[in-house]
């Protein structure tokens, strides 16, 4: 099923079907890793409405939630 | 004739040591840390090897060249421009497979395609790598791109020294990159090996407290304190020194000079003027600098600053502002003019231009040694001065800047809904894994470069501003002196905000560097037309309030030492980055209206009562 990439919770992992970001954020997206097909695991969520971090291709990237919700995948 | 330089580009994602080879490679003191943005604009340097000269261009680090940051375009101009004999692509051997994509878009740009520019992979913190149990086949990676792969660990001497052979062995090959076609994820996937498969979980746990919602604020809070209070204690005895030091060689100074030959009125300018006042400086200021720059280094380099932005993004987001621009504040509390400079890691020009804007209400060093003074002599005086009262004293310190954390959301917020109105923009902020720093090199670096340079120019403005300071108070006209007329005028509108014209006029004064606002305050008082020595806090206590100031004056000092106009050196980086001169004023005014209207109000306020 796909949902938007803040609903998967800490530690589980999900596999990304596409972006709906605008055309820059989605090409920053592109260059850290988040692109069709590619694993990525939710690491870390703050306070309620704050930022998340998600571990793509290695590495702990932030996002504000609103971004997140532009973010679709399918939970593994 | 002379030869020509080998220019040698350093290129890669951000984060992965570029600036610590840089250093490396050319002795240079490029400022670096554990956090993506910490160079912005390019850096040159240059290094010998085997008789050839080299010039080493540090590129800001990108995540890509593709779209269109400030960075990235510099960057990409660079490469673009082939002015690049060499093009070093360093990656992190913990994410080599970022580094693969980067490094693929370099081989897909014309200029580098073309000209055949030479490359070479640098694979850097391979210790790192190797703790957590990560294994890179370098043999496997070169097979494959058939250009020179380097293992490196910036801070070894031995790696160095094989990545300088291998620059010069790849200068002088033309590289060909018309068959070379591999796929970065299917390439790191058969080159990286992970040995441990839990090496993230001890990161993520600790990550979970330092991000908690209560722990994380408290932690925030509690690491300031503890900063602020092992500045504040460590601080006196070096200071005391230093001032005896000073203060003994002076008459000294002045026989010598006048045995020069120098005439007497020349002599005391440049020596109760000049001198004094930068013995001052240099002895108030030196020793928390030198104990703060290192803490606050050690916090950069082990990868905390950016677990703060991402805790007081909400804030921010709130705000209609980044939360980078925490990063830039934290920059700040170093020196504003560090921190506006800072700005640049924020890609949205208008939340940039509020990160300018607000950037000075975070108080700078400069302005710490005054705060430090004013509440340890008018808010301890029952607190005692052993561990309670110094611990107190942090207490209120990190108060005051929590204040300049409000005031910088507050307007923040307003800027956003007036001046520069519009939404936040999306943002992307990379945590990067914690790295032990290396205690030594953290305080040596920040002892030579930040603290002698901050000091440096302290001392450069210290001087020349304590003689015109010295002139001002022994010029007359009218039988008063020029300081006493400025004072004298300043006055009214000083008293409306708890303050009175001397405070004032020592603002203004202290406009090259916030450092000698308080000595200056203490030379108009005494009218001795050259500044004191304040042998012992008791006796600067006695003579403040004699000369009216109560707790109220104090707090409303406090108050205006944290929101004022920026020193003259911020407001000429202010300028320079951005451009105008209508925005350097908005940056002035603001956080001089805001001082205005909290001291006039504090002081209504407290009259009351």
């Amino acid at each position: 099923m796909v949902i938007p990439l803040n609903q998967i919770d800490i530690g589980q992992n999900a596999r990304v079907v596409w972006i709906a970001s605008s055309p820059d954020m989605a090409a920053r997206l592109t260059d850290l890793g988040f692109t069709p097909d590619e694993e990525i695991r939710c690491v870390l969520k703050g306070r309620s409405g704050g930022m998340k971090a998600y571990l793509v291709r290695n590495a702990v990237i932030a996002l504000r939630e609103q971004n997140c919700r532009q973010i679709f995948v399918e939970a593994g | 004739m002379e030869q020509k330089k080998i220019t040698v580009a350093l290129a890669g994602n951000p984060n992965v040591g570029k600036s610590t080879i840089f250093n490396g490679l050319t002795g240079l003191k490029q400022h670096t840390g554990n956090w993506p943005g910490v160079t912005v604009a390019p850096a040159a340097g240059q290094y010998q090897y085997d008789g050839e000269e080299y010039l080493l261009v540090d590129l800001p680090g990108t995540y890509s060249l593709r779209t269109h940051s400030r960075e990235e375009e510099s960057a990409r101009q660079f490469l673009c421009g082939g002015s690049a004999d060499v093009v070093v692509v360093v990656c992190d051997a913990t994410c080599l497979e970022r580094g693969l994509h980067f490094l693929k878009q370099i081989l897909e740009l014309d200029a580098v395609r073309d000209n055949g520019t030479p490359l070479v992979l640098c694979v850097n913190l391979c210790d790192e790598a190797g703790k957590k149990g990560v294994v890179v086949d370098f043999g496997l990676l070169q097979d494959v791109l058939q250009f020179p792969v380097v293992s490196c660990c910036a801070r070894d001497e031995e790696s160095l020294r094989s990545l300088r052979r291998t620059i010069r062995d790849a200068a002088s090959v033309r590289g060909c990159y018309d068959c070379l076609d591999f796929s970065p994820k299917q390439l790191a996937r058969e080159t990286v090996r992970y040995t441990r498969t839990d090496y993230r979980a001890r990161e993520e746990k600790i990550d979970r407290i330092v991000t908690g919602p209560f722990s994380g604020t408290l932690l925030m809070i509690l690491l300031l304190m503890g900063i602020f209070w092992l500045t504040m204690s460590g601080a006196n005895i070096p200071s005391e020194f230093l001032w005896d030091l000073f203060f003994s060689a002076e008459p000294k100074l002045a026989d010598a000079l006048i045995w020069l030959g120098v005439p007497s009125g020349i002599m005391e300018a440049l020596v109760y003027g000049a001198y004094r006042v930068l013995a001052w400086v240099v002895s108030v200021m030196l020793p928390p600098m030198a104990i703060f720059f290192p803490l606050f280094t050690l916090l950069e380099d082990l990868g905390y600053l950016p677990r703060i932005a991402f805790n007081m993004d909400p804030a921010f987001m709130r705000c209609r502002a980044c939360g980078k621009q925490c990063l830039t504040m934290a920059m700040g509390l170093g020196c504003n003019a560090a921190g506006v400079i800072g700005c640049r890691i924020i890609d949205s020009p208008r939340e940039r231009m509020i990160a300018i804007l607000t950037n000075s209400l975070m108080p700078c060093n400069g302005r710490f040694p005054t705060l430090i003074s004013l509440i340890t002599l008018f808010f301890l005086a029952g607190a005692g001065s052993g561990a309670i009262g110094s611990l107190t004293a942090a207490l209120l310190l990190t108060g005051v800047i929590l204040c300049g954390v409000a005031a910088t959301l507050g307007c923040s917020w307003l800027l956003s809904h007036t001046l520069l109105k519009g939404t936040p923009s999306s943002f992307t902020l990379e945590l990067p894994p914690y790295r032990r720093p290396q205690i030594g090199r953290v305080i040596v670096r920040s002892v030579f470069d930040r603290t002698l340079f901050v000091l440096g120019r302290a001392a450069a403005v210290a001087a020349p501003a304590g003689l015109l300071i010295w002139i001002l108070a022994n010029v007359s006209a009218g039988g008063q002196s020029l300081l006493m007329h400025l004072t004298g005028w300043l006055d009214p509108l000083g008293r409306l905000m708890g303050l009175d014209g001397v405070i004032l006029a020592a603002f203004l004064l202290g406009f090259p560097a916030n450092e000698i606002v308080l000595p200056i305050i203490l030379m108009a008082y005494l009218q001795a037309g050259r500044l004191v020595e304040a042998g012992s806090s008791a006796a600067l206590l006695s003579l403040l309030t004699a000369n009216g100031w109560t707790a109220k004056t104090a707090l409303c000092m406090v108050l205006f030492c944290l929101f004022h106009w920026p020193c003259s050196t911020t407001c000429l980086t202010i300028h320079k980055e951005t451009g105008s001169w209508r925005w350097t004023a908005v940056a002035a005014l603001l956080p001089t209206l805001l001082g205005f209207l909290t001291c006039t109000a504090a002081n209504l306020v407290l009259s009351v009562f």
